[in-house]
């Protein structure tokens, strides 16, 4: 009996562990670009699922896992990686929709899903434009407290033309949102891909919308977040060779 | 004793230095308290600054003396600014920073411009609305004739603006004119242009006031811009009762090429409809293109395209003179096209554009048995460099050679001239102000064959009246060569020019866009036909001399409205146009409002997304008031008025994918009420016969399918 007793004590310890090392992999697969990386996080959130297959957290677990790769597979780009899990990530995040109709975060997650569709084929975005868009809507409507719900509505701001509602106001707006949210939960910043990503998105949309100073303010935080982030030296760099206007 | 003085010296120094020192501590955080990454703390007017770490903390230590403003920053965030007195201390400063609200866009300079891109901000309509509006049948011109300052003329190819007539608009792709844009002329018939809206990211109409990069268009410029590399490989095929087309795209690791191919018979779709022309020979050809882009990120990329194609088509036409008699109209038709350019970014201030183009168009054209040939081609190049002078001012400079030629022959006349053009031109963009822009242009120009230099300054300027609105005025001077009518009949002249005027008004959110933009145009300098009396025959051959004294203007209002805020997935404008013009010039008599002119112009284009069952419907209704024409039993010179023009149609489309397969089912009609417009009448040269002009098409139905794969093997092209 206490040797079953340890042995699930045991079991319950790794299982946190686990929880603690997908976050930490999906971090280091967004960092390095890795998709066996990113593979591997999704794995193992897919595994726990199978274990508690009717348990909601991992459930959402495994649908930040599908959104994380897929976004992952973007930013690369991989097209392999995104082919591969796309369809199940699409057919995973519908069911949880459906399931869950009051919940912002999932449907910001499907609206991500759809916006990377469109991304690898603009053609769909005749298709999938609109339904991408409402999601991201209803993703800050039901939570607007959620950075991941507001980081989706700032990436569909971004990249949705602004004939059909795309907006680049609107995206900094959602981004800066993003950032002030993580930050107001200090505790979630460890780990976070989707909040330093967001910080990077915010630099790039500050450099279109010509606030030069702004971007190289928002890449220099990344790199104090994350001092490994290569992307944010690879943006600082490029913004500050192509102006000899320093301050 | 020394060693003790040392010492004190030493102390002494230390504490001078440790005094100069001050040391400014502290934590910034939002309002409750959590901590602000990466935020910036500097003393204000200074490189002195720091970030805070992943506490928040910071630590910023300066030899800086008296008082100081230390400026607290985070994105996000609004800035914190407060002064100290730095005495060489150590001092706390915890920041509270207040989240910042969203700020004031910076203006962009609209007037006379409309603009339909993937990535510019004042997109009013992008390359998908082409093909989604019902009445364009998926031809640029189509659509862009919805927009304001346009007039629709139902029987003559090109694109008529704010009363400029169809020589007066030119079309531009890649910063190249293309001379050919349209399949060539039969009378009677607008033609479509050659060119699919997909192939363009990007089109900018300027219904005036148009940049110094372009010149030799009284009226207008349409801006085409090509797609840039192309991310997936594709397959694609089209079935339409026009033909079949087929293009793929193979992606390799920085360049793309596409391939496409198109086979275009419209016998099946004037097999359905009733038409008012009888083809003895229906359109029918094919086309190729091929197209290579490289692309090193945002630093550099080359496109090369290249296309031919030719085709064919009878005719059979009424004689207008011999009642009861008719003619049979033969064409033979071959077009090649090449434009290829080069953009490279040196710097995030420097960039250069390269380009060349080469076009080739012979026609061969049977009026009842007698031959006649058109060969023209004309090549270009252009080079020109842009610099940021500062973070406020940008300056574009380059130069635009062409050399063209037309050789016209007529039975056993024949004819031809060849024409150098040489213009360089500069415009300097300066934004003192985030709400206020001023573009300054000018550009001289050089013609060979007419051995003339004009210069024509180019202003415009913006000012924003608000978060969402503006206000913005433009004017120039713009030049044009006599029309090729009178080259080709060896008769020389001066420039025509235009004088615009141009005032607008906008106001746009992210679902609504309201624009209206008044405009005067004083036109100098015109052909006129000396000694001579009106013929309104398009193919008519000048005997007479010409010279520069024509002239005329036009003035008018266009309004423009767009919607996507109504109702979910429903997208509507309405475009409405006045114009008020006249002039004389070429054969006209006297002063005159010229036969392609209406008065009013609307447009209501709306479409509704069904989003159950993916499907597009969309329906578009034009009015255009009756245009002049010219009967030669009235005594008035072109005063009688042709009934009104009106115009329903509808598509509807069929979007779904299976897997990885996407496919478009459409189908339209064209004017659903079988309306029986004419636009005008012609009369027999003893003013005995009257015939009406009539479009080629009452009610037509159009039918076709679209599939694209996008991820498959890539081995397998």
């Amino acid at each position: 009996m206490k040797t079953t007793i340890s042995f699930l004590l045991a079991m319950f310890i790794y299982g946190s562990l686990l929880a603690q090392s997908t976050q930490e992999l999906m971090y280091q697969a967004y960092l390095n670009r890795s998709a066996e990386t990113w593979k591997k996080a999704v794995d193992l959130t897919a595994k726990e699922l199978t274990a508690k297959p009717n348990d909601p957290t991992k459930q959402m677990d495994l649908a930040y896992a599908y959104f994380s790769l897929l976004n992952g597979s973007m930013a690369m780009p991989n097209d392999d990686l995104f082919d591969e899990y796309i369809s199940d990530a699409k057919k995973f995040l519908k069911k949880i929709v459906e399931d869950k109709p009051k919940s912002g975060e999932a449907a910001a997650m499907l609206s991500s899903i759809y916006g990377n569709e469109i991304g690898k084929s603009p053609m769909k975005g005749m298709l999938l434009g609109s339904k991408s868009s409402s999601l991201a809507e209803k993703g800050i409507l039901f939570e607007p407290n959620s950075p991941l719900a507001w980081s989706v509505y700032a990436s569909n701001k971004y990249y949705t033309p602004s004939s059909f509602g795309g907006d680049l106001q609107e995206a900094i707006k959602g981004w800066e949102k993003t950032i002030q949210l993580s930050q107001a939960n200090a505790g979630t910043l460890k780990d976070n891909w989707l909040y330093l990503n967001a910080i990077v998105f915010l630099g790039q949309a500050y450099e279109k919308a010509g606030s030069r100073e702004k971007a190289i303010a928002a890449y220099e935080k990344a790199l104090v977040v994350e001092p490994q982030f290569q992307y944010a030296k690879m943006l600082l760099n490029k913004i500050k060779n192509t102006s000899n206007e320093k301050k | 004793m020394m060693k003790t003085m040392l010492l004190a010296l030493a102390a002494l120094l230390m504490t001078n230095f440790g005094y100069a020192q001050s040391t400014v501590k502290g934590k910034v955080t939002d309002l409750q308290g959590n901590p602000i990454p990466g935020a910036n703390i500097y003393l204000l007017n200074t490189t002195i600054g720091v970030s805070a770490n992943k506490e928040g903390e910071f630590m910023l230590s300066t030899s800086e003396f008296g008082t100081r403003t230390v400026v607290v920053s985070s994105i996000g965030y609004e800035t914190f600014q407060q002064s100290m007195e730095l005495a060489g201390k150590e001092y706390t400063l915890d920041v509270k920073l207040r989240e910042a609200t969203s700020e004031l866009s910076e203006v962009v300079i609209t007037a006379g411009t409309i603009e339909a891109t993937n990535d510019r901000k004042v997109a009013v309509l992008r390359p998908l609305d082409i093909v989604t509006t019902a009445g364009a049948q998926g031809d640029i011109i189509g659509a862009i004739q919805t927009l304001p300052g346009t007039t629709r003329v139902g029987e003559q190819t090109g694109l008529f603006v704010r009363g400029g007539d169809a020589s007066e608009a030119n079309v531009v792709i890649d910063g190249m004119i293309v001379q050919n844009f349209f399949t060539s002329d039969v009378p009677g018939i607008a033609q479509r242009s050659r060119f699919s809206p997909f192939q363009f990211k990007g089109t900018a109409f300027s219904s005036g006031g148009y940049s110094a990069r372009f010149g030799q268009a009284l009226s207008s410029v349409l801006e085409l811009n090509t797609n840039d590399r192309p991310t997936r490989s594709t397959l694609t095929a089209g079935l339409s009762m026009s033909g079949l087309s087929r293009a793929a795209t193979k992606v390799f690791n920085k360049s793309s090429l596409e391939i496409t191919g198109n086979y275009i018979n419209l016998t099946p779709f004037y097999q359905l409809a009733n038409t008012n022309f009888d083809f003895y020979e229906a359109p029918n050809g094919g086309a190729g293109s091929l197209r290579w882009v490289t692309q090193h990120g945002d630093k550099s990329i080359f496109k090369l395209l290249a296309s031919h194609g030719g085709f064919g088509s009878g005719t059979e036409l009424p004689n207008i003179n011999v009642a009861g008699e008719r003619f049979r109209f033969g064409l033979k038709n071959s077009n090649t096209y090449t434009n290829g350019s080069y953009l490279h970014h040196f710097s995030n201030r420097t960039y250069s554009f390269t380009a060349f183009s080469f076009g080739e168009n012979t026609d061969k054209l049977s009026f009842g048995g007698t031959p006649s040939e058109t060969n023209e081609w004309r090549l270009q190049a252009r080079t020109e460099i842009g610099h940021d002078l500062n973070e406020k001012s940008s300056l574009l400079t380059g130069i635009e050679w062409q050399r063209f030629n037309v050789a016209r022959s007529f039975d056993v006349f024949a004819s031809k001239f060849d024409e150098t053009q040489v213009a360089i031109y500069s415009e300097l963009e300066w934004k003192p102000k985030k709400n206020f822009g001023l573009k300054a242009g000018v550009r001289g120009e050089h013609s060979q064959l007419l051995n003339q230099t004009a210069l024509g300054p180019r202003v415009s300027s913006a000012i924003k009246t608000g978060k969402n609105s503006q206000v913005s005025l433009a004017g120039g001077l713009f030049y044009q060569s006599p029309n090729n009518r009178y080259l080709l009949a060896g008769k020389r002249a001066n420039f025509q020019q235009a004088a615009h005027y141009i005032a607008n008004y906008q106001w746009v959110t992210d679902k609504q866009t309201f624009r209206v933009e008044g405009y005067h145009k004083s036109y100098g300098h015109l052909v006129r036909e000396l000694n001579t009396s009106y013929n309104p025959n398009p193919y008519r051959w000048v005997t007479t001399d010409i010279d520069n004294s024509g002239n005329g203007y036009a003035q008018g209002v266009d309004v423009f409205w767009r919607d996507r805020k109504l109702l979910k997935n429903l997208d509507y404008w309405i475009s409405y146009s006045f114009v008020d013009t006249e002039r004389l010039y070429e054969n006209f008599t006297r002063t005159a409002t010229p036969s392609f002119i209406s008065t009013h112009n609307l447009n209501v284009i709306a479409k509704y997304f069904i989003e159950p069952i993916n499907t597009n419907v969309a329906a578009t209704y034009s009015y255009a008031s009756g245009r002049p024409y010219y009967d030669p039993n009235e005594a008035g010179f072109l005063s009688n008025r042709a009934p009104h023009y009106e115009n329903l149609s509808i598509s509807i489309s069929y979007i779904t994918n299976i897997k990885e397969v996407f496919a478009v089912f459409y189908a339209g009609v064209d004017n659903l009420l079988d309306r029986k417009n004419i636009f005008g009448y012609r009369y027999s040269n003893d003013g005995t016969q009257r015939y009406p002009v009539e479009p080629a098409l009452y009610r037509s139905v159009f039918v076709g399918m679209n599939i694209s794969m996008s991820a498959f093997n890539r081995d397998e092209i």
